[in-house]
């Protein structure tokens, strides 16, 4: 009888939910822009795999490099086409290139907006006085040693253009600099409107505003604090193509309150139709600073200052190139399966070293539970936080996370282009980093406005570069059969809400809240054939009954001792997997007057790391110690994994006691 | 040219990048260039410093000497420059552009701090006026290297936004389209329903579990017939106006291939995915095609503007060139590296004409003709 009702509760939900996908209704999202509807229109959402963190020649850690290619040029690869990269053969042309083997949805170049004038002036502009400066000089012998193949760079050090113009950032009073811009700085601000202007070009033509809806770019930049060596990045994402003539960049605000406060006035306030949010990155090298419950001038933050952060960064880019930051395994966690691209250091120049003092909140997870303390403290929640994945690379090369080429790609433009460089300890690429991570939206269709809304509502999840399918429903009623419904999905979603949102208020004799979780495998190419399924977990955060903070991670579909092997030395995988998961899980240890949060972690079948690809590539052979170069010894070195679990996060689902 | 364009009736320049901050209050950007007289303005002198330059700037680009054609193009982009700077001079940009009027009064400001006490009693408006007048009667919007640049760049997309007034007619358009068909294309798309079964959960029973079903389907085939057949399928039974590329995401490559190949309206034979088996009854195939202009209206628009920018400038580039002498000085590299001093300067002329890469040809067999010496 039961299953009766539900059933007819369903058909009406349906046929009100079909009412609504009208044209003639709202669209599910707001049109704040001149373009057409598109063709793949959904309700329900479809999977838009993304990379929104890109950097090109008008990033200086990009050109120094030399990386040579444009935001056109980046939009161009992620739809498709080839690029080149450093080094360069006698007449110019790249000797390396890479291509993806499937186009993405959407991407975001993302240069460093605080060089745009200085960078231009050292490698364009000889008429200028400043191109005589110092900085720039090296910046162009920088650039020109690593264009040439003879002269690649040295394992370990960084390029003294690089340290020179990442000291303008460090500084907590940062000033531009005098001898490239001119005494009153005119120079740079005369050019970078200019850069700032390309990008913009180069995101309109790249955006495919009809029906067919094949591509979208959205304006972004990131803004550059790096305040006393913590990693305090953000990318400042545009909703449409109605921003600001130029980005607020550290030397306008140095502090991250303070960029929330301009774009809260420049752009939301100040320009008609202009919205933005700002997505940190890399707290796992911020010194562990970054998700500090403090304001900017150091004091306790406010609730108005926690809702006031909640609303301008919803996101935090949880995986790339430079490592994952969800967790550490020691750092309040006895989750081993943190033990993934995981940055031995604290910060970005800072010395390897896996027994440091790690700072809890260096670490998403971590970042989380405390934003459940300061929600219970303040009311409001400083750190809630959806995730998305993307590669942070220098190449100009969004979503080229395949892991197999990873070796030879690189991230970081000529400065990672020979085996040395790339098997370095030290970097600047090196043993630690990988290939990066995608972004993942449950949106409309693929659109700026639908895409701007996913990420807004946290209606995303990351990836650590595959392409698995996740969805992930919390609510309070649903049945232990949901995943043998024909519509689980859409009956989830009916009676709960999605990734990134809070759970409904409890109905009465509820019981526990039940979350709802399916993934498909990344499905690959036919050259490259995805990776199955091993496992779906729920990791769940939340504050005791003495305010302390918990965690506990949940196996709730699939096995981990499914069988499934790699042959780290041919790197041939064997055994079982699935191909798809689903599972309906009911909080065991609810305690309805605690603060929670859930997330779901989708781990696949182990595959050989980038590194032993590699390393099995250039026939190292670690049974034979002495014949192993000097320069491979981290490819028989016990602490670098041979083997990785590709995987996804998605976004929480955040439970708040009632009253 | 099947143009609506009323030039003389449609107001005159006004071109407002918002975004940027570049102020285009520009006139006669498109009027017809003077006839090429040559004097003393209308000549452009690459002598033989400014050379050295072109050639440093190429070998820290390249790594090394340019050739006689590469060299040909480095003296003419030099050339170009020169022209687009000295037309925007002309048209006085430099008086009326926001953004170069703006650099003046800050760079004139910068200068008068240095020299004399602010006098807090003018008012703002009268004091940037006031320091806008110094500038130009110190002549800094001769002399600042940047303010060339800009005026430069201005130039060229005062040119490019001459543009965005032209409206052409549909033919027009429909005619660009069609050249750029590859750039406005919708993707293949299927729509249908399919029953699925698990591999996972019927294992070994699939193929007949399928076939019986199969079977059922066909004798009772209506639109509510799927209902309540196989298995959960995560991404639902219904899939519409899915593009095969997605399709290929979900369900594997192969899948899309054989669902190409079925009739709409009838149930498939099992087809195989990633996952299992399918039932699948396609309800429409939208097949990848050309856009229909009003569908891309707006972007075709702006890629013919765009497009039609582009030759403006080109096209105006070309015709400026026509009214200029282009003389290369060459200090002779031999005479001086032999420290004789009595370097000799040769010079070669060229007189830029009218037609598509005419000029460009022309100083390229000028600068071959005085061919730069190997190193000795």
């Amino acid at each position: 009888m039961k299953r009766f009702i539900q059933g007819k509760e369903f058909r009406a939900c349906t046929a009100a939910v079909l009412l609504l996908a009208t044209p003639l209704v709202a669209a599910g999202f707001e049109r704040t822009e001149q373009r057409a509807a598109c063709a793949d229109f959904n309700r329900h959402r479809n999977p838009y795999f993304g990379d929104l963190h890109v950097h090109t020649t008008y990033s200086p850690d990009a050109a120094v490099f030399a990386v040579t290619t444009t935001p056109r040029d980046a939009y161009g690869f992620a739809k498709g086409d080839p690029i080149g990269l450093p080094p360069y053969d006698a007449s110019g042309a790249p000797l390396r290139t890479t291509q993806l083997s499937r186009p993405l949805d959407f991407a975001a170049v993302t240069d460093h907006a605080e060089f745009f004038g200085e960078m231009d002036i050292c490698m364009n502009q000889p008429d200028l006085p400043g191109y005589a400066a110092p900085l720039c000089a090296i910046s162009r012998a920088d650039k020109a040693r690593y264009s040439d193949p003879a002269t690649p760079g040295t394992p370990g050090v960084l390029p003294t253009s690089f340290l020179g113009l990442l000291s303008n950032v460090v500084t907590p009073t940062p000033a531009r600099p005098t001898s490239i811009c001119g005494a009153d700085l005119s120079d740079c601000a005369a050019l970078a409107p200019v850069v700032w202007q390309d990008t913009l070009a180069a995101a309109e033509e790249a955006y495919d505003r009809s029906r067919a809806c094949t591509f979208t770019s959205l304006v972004a930049y990131e803004w550059t604090a790096h305040t006393g060596g913590a990693n305090l990045h953000r990318n400042v994402i545009f909703r449409n193509a109605s921003v600001p003539a130029l980005p607020i960049t550290y030397f306008e605000a140095s502090k991250a309150q303070n960029l929330w406060s301009a774009l809260e006035s420049g752009c939301k306030q100040g320009i008609p139709g202009c919205d933005v949010l700002a997505i940190p990155h890399n707290s796992n090298i911020s010194l562990g600073v970054m998700f500090n419950p403090v304001n900017a001038d150091g004091g306790p933050i406010t609730a108005e200052d926690a809702a006031f952060r909640s609303a301008m960064e919803p996101l935090v880019e949880i995986t790339q190139i430079k490592g994952s930051s969800e967790c550490r395994p020691g750092v309040l966690t006895s989750d081993e399966q943190c033990d993934f691209e995981s940055m031995d250091r604290t910060s970005l120049a800072g010395a390897i070293n896996p027994a440091a003092a790690f700072a809890p909140n260096a670490f998403v997870r971590n970042a989380l539970k405390e934003g459940l303390r300061q929600e219970e403290l303040l009311g409001a929640n400083p750190f809630k936080l959806g995730f998305i994945g993307s590669t942070d690379t220098h190449n100009s090369n969004p979503g080229d996370t395949d892991e197999s080429s990873y070796g030879t790609r690189g991230g970081g433009g000529g400065g990672d282009a020979t085996p040395e460089l790339m098997l370095s300890p030290y970097g600047p690429a090196g043993i630690e980093t990988n290939a990066g991570g995608l972004a993942v939206v449950w949106a409309e269709e693929n659109s700026r406005d639908s895409i701007f809304e996913a990420l807004r509502r946290r209606e995303v999840y990351a990836t650590s570069g595959t392409r698995p399918i996740v969805r992930f429903f919390g609510g309070w009623k649903y049945g232990a059969g949901l995943c043998n419904r024909k519509r689980g999905a859409g009956i989830a979603d009916h009676r709960g809400v999605p990734m990134g949102g809070d759970l409904k208020a409890t109905p009465p004799r509820a019981g526990a809240p039940k979350f709802f979780v399916s993934a498909l495998m990344d499905a690959g190419t036919p050259a490259q054939l995805g990776t199955p399924l091993q496992r779906i977990q729920i990791v769940k955060g939340w504050v005791d009954a003495d305010g302390n903070t918990q965690e506990q991670v949940f196996d709730v579909a699939g096995d981990a001792n499914n069988g499934a092997a790699v042959d780290t030395d041919t790197c041939e995988t064997s055994g079982p997997g699935a191909d798809s998961l689903c599972a309906v899980w009911e909080d065991p240890g609810f305690d309805a007057s605690q603060r929670a949060f859930y997330y779901a972690r989708v781990l696949e079948n182990p595959t050989c790391r980038w590194s032993q690809r590699y390393c099995n590539s250039l026939g190292v052979d670690c049974s034979d110690p002495p014949n192993v170069p000097a320069e491979y010894a981290q490819c028989c070195d016990a602490r670098v994994n041979k083997t990785v679990q590709e995987r996804a996060w998605t976004s929480p689902i955040w439970y708040k006691p009632q009253g | 040219m099947a143009l609506v364009l009323s030039r003389l009736t449609r107001r005159r320049w006004l071109h407002f990048v918002a975004a940027g901050g570049f102020l285009f209050l520009l006139k006669g950007v498109t009027a017809p260039v003077a006839p090429g007289a040559v004097d003393g303005e209308r000549t452009i002198t690459i002598d033989a410093p400014t050379l050295s330059v072109l050639h440093e700037e190429f070998r820290r680009r390249a790594g090394r000497e340019p050739d006689a054609t590469e060299e040909a193009g480095l003296i003419r982009h030099y050339a170009d420059d020169e022209i687009l700077y000295r037309h925007a001079l002309s048209l006085e940009i430099d008086r009326s552009n926001f953004a170069v009027r703006r650099r003046l009064v800050r760079s004139m400001g910068f200068l008068s701090e240095m020299t004399e006490a602010d006098s807090a009693e003018e008012s703002e408006a009268a004091r940037e006026g006031a320091l806008y007048g110094q500038a130009l009667q110190l002549g800094l919007d001769k002399t600042d290297p940047v303010l060339r640049r800009m005026l430069i760049d201005n130039m060229r997309l005062a040119f490019r936004y001459s543009a965005l007034d032209l409206t052409p007619e549909d033919g027009e358009l429909q005619r660009f389209l069609d050249e750029h068909v590859a750039d406005f294309s919708a993707p293949a798309r299927a729509s249908f329903v399919h029953v699925f079964f698990s591999k996972n959960r019927r294992g070994e029973a699939i193929a007949a579990d399928a076939a019986a079903t199969l079977a059922k389907l066909r004798q009772h085939d209506d639109r509510r017939a799927a209902r309540g057949l196989g298995d959960a399928f995560a991404e639902g039974g219904i899939i519409r106006h899915r593009s095969l590329a997605s399709l290929a995401r979900v369900f594997g490559s192969d899948f899309a291939p054989a669902l190409q190949r079925l009739t709409p309206g009838v149930w498939s034979d099992p087809i195989a995915s990633l996952h299992g088996l399918h039932l699948v009854r396609v309800a429409e195939f939208e097949a990848a095609r050309p856009l229909a202009l009003d569908e891309v209206r707006g972007q075709v628009l702006a890629r013919w503007r765009a497009d039609r920018g582009e030759r403006r400038v080109r096209s105006t580039l070309e015709e400026l060139r026509g009214t200029y002498t282009v003389r290369v000085e060459r200090g002779d590299k031999s005479a001086m590296q032999h420290g004789d001093g009595g370097a000799q300067g040769r010079s070669e002329e060229s007189t830029t004409q009218h037609g598509e890469g005419g000029a460009s040809a022309r100083i390229a067999a000028g600068a071959a003709a005085g061919a730069p010496e190997g190193p000795s």
